[in-house]
């Protein structure tokens, strides 16, 4: 292809697309659809929470922010099935839980985030996001003792399977539906175990899942059959008191990458602990939110800081001490008093001296 | 563990992010889609997600990439749903001024309908790489693939472009 192919190109492309003329930027109905996408999240995460709070006391340590993993039922069946040809629009899949139906549906449209109740799970099209061409991009959500995840499938991937902790294998097979292919499961919470994506009978990728009491089951990340994740190991990334009540967050490495849990009941994961390694900024967001008496503020940082002083709105400070971990990245969490701001924040190095600065977090 | 509001300022802030961005995205989802009304659509589904996600959004080292990334992946599922009433479509849409004349606007329905008829990654690999002037790398990470393959796509689509009659026929390519 020569130098003139691609300038001439580049001109008539120009030509075409510089004069399309859009009609007024819609920000009103965005900000709608976007705080739309943010309460569903919310009523997700919230949803979930709920079930295991309601379970605490079977689950000593939680309220102190502790991811403590309660005992999965040891007897229980499930069954999954695909759609009939007379199943509503958007059924993904259906079964029973000792008997209980469940099932869950996508909803036409680019709508985000999924509202669990406790035989049903409904979540827009738009979430999850799409998966790669051999894996699976589940989301997951809980409810009253029940695990469902919603999985949008890669384009070679033909059939999914799911281990449960009984022994029983589940055969999951691709829905299309609004221009995705599907797969769910609804099961017991944490009974899910390893997730295997095959192209007829050949293995495509494996997800072993990240579990905990305050997060349920997560598919995060996938691996090619034969490779080895990271080596499993916990971080605690950061602990104090609220209130009165002790805290500590933690940071779970493994084969599913890294998960973070104990932020006042948040969580966030990262497919690969190399995703951890801030090479362009100095402090950069990895969780925020408000939960409880607090607002938790995680971060990643670059590797030559050593600590990162946050001032308050009160005119206190919170100094952080970022904790590395496998692969290198280094990561810390904070807790602010609810009604107190955070104003800056200052990475310091070894010796105390200032790397840089910058305006706190709003979330 | 995102908070459901956000404050007036934080609002301001996104109204200014997505007036300073909204026809670069609906320009880049017409040229993936050659309509209009979709691309409109796909713009504001970018906006709207990155609204969700403010607070992270703001603070990434490249948010452009995070836009273009989700226009391009969500035109992708739609385009495989749709892809055989794209390509034998026989209609441009009409979205061009009316003081157009003729051979400049012929011109222009030959090369949207040429796009059209690529496959939707070498489709993505040219608007990316020719209209947006982004490197093989940016593309790479707009697209979910190798720096290669937005090669590869790159140049089998100036190759299938070279050989489009309509295009050779505008004296043009």
């Amino acid at each position: 292809v020569s130098i003139q192919d691609e300038r001439d190109l580049r001109d008539r492309l120009g030509g075409l697309l510089n004069q399309i003329e859009p009609r007024p930027a819609p920000v009103a109905s965005v900000v709608r659809r976007g705080k739309e996408i943010r309460m569903r999240r919310w009523i997700s995460i919230t949803a979930g929470l709920a079930v295991i709070a309601a379970g605490a006391t079977l689950l000593p340590g939680f309220l102190q922010g502790h991811t403590a993993v309660p005992f999965p039922p040891l007897h229980y069946k499930v069954t999954v099935q695909p759609p009939g040809k007379r199943s509503e629009p958007g059924l993904v899949a259906q079964g029973t839980i000792n008997g209980n139906r469940w099932r869950v549906i996508v909803q036409r449209g680019p709508g985000n985030g999924c509202m669990p109740t406790t035989h049903l799970l409904t979540c827009g099209a738009g979430e999850p996001p799409a998966a790669g061409r051999t894996e699976v991009s589940f989301l997951s959500s809980s409810v009253n003792g029940t695990q469902f995840v919603l999985g949008s499938v890669g384009a070679r991937v033909t059939r999914v399977t799911v281990q449960l902790g009984n022994g029983s294998e589940m055969q999951l097979t691709p829905i299309a539906f609004d221009g995705k292919r599907w797969v769910a499961l609804a099961a017991p919470l944490l009974t899910m175990g390893r997730a295997v994506s095959y192209d007829g009978q050949t293995e495509l990728a494996y997800s072993i899942p990240f579990s905990s009491a305050s997060t349920g089951v997560i598919f995060n990340g996938w691996l090619r059959p034969g490779q080895v994740g990271p080596a499993r190991a916990t971080f605690t990334i950061g602990s104090g008191n609220i209130s009165g009540t002790p805290w500590s967050a933690q940071a779970y490495v493994g084969p599913w990458g890294v998960c973070v849990t104990g932020a006042g009941g948040g969580s966030d994961c990262i497919p690969s602990p190399a995703d951890l390694v801030e090479t362009k900024s100095l402090n950069s967001e990895l969780l925020c939110g408000p939960t409880g008496a607090a607002n938790w503020y995680g971060g990643k940082v670059a590797a030559s800081v050593q600590a990162v002083r946050l001032r308050l709105s009160d005119g206190s400070a919170i100094t952080a001490h970022p904790v590395r971990i496998t692969g290198g990245g280094k990561l810390y969490i904070v807790a602010v008093p609810k009604g107190v701001s955070y104003v800056r924040w200052t990475a310091l190095d070894a010796a105390g001296r200032s790397l840089g600065s910058g305006t706190g977090w709003r979330c | 563990m995102k908070g459901v509001a956000m404050d007036a300022a934080a609002d301001a802030e996104f109204s200014d992010f997505m007036h300073g961005r909204w026809s670069q995205l609906v320009r880049l989802g017409y040229g993936l889609t050659g309509d209009l009304q979709h691309a409109e659509d796909l713009a504001q589904t970018a906006f709207a997600r990155a609204y969700a996600s403010w607070p992270r959004v703001r603070r990434a080292d490249n948010p452009d990439a995070y836009l273009r990334r989700i226009v391009v992946n969500a035109n992708r599922n739609r385009f495989r749903k749709l892809r055989v009433g794209e390509v034998l479509s026989g209609s441009v849409p009409d979205v061009l001024s009316v003081a157009d004349d003729a051979d400049r606007r012929s011109d222009r329905d030959a090369l949207v309908m040429a796009l059209m008829q690529l496959p939707y990654g070498q489709r993505a690999a040219v608007v990316l790489r020719y209209w947006l002037d982004l490197s093989e790398t940016e593309a790479a990470a707009v697209l979910g693939c190798s720096t290669g393959n937005v090669k590869s796509q790159a140049s089998r689509a100036l190759a299938k472009l070279r050989a489009n009659s309509s295009l050779l026929e505008g004296g043009l390519l």
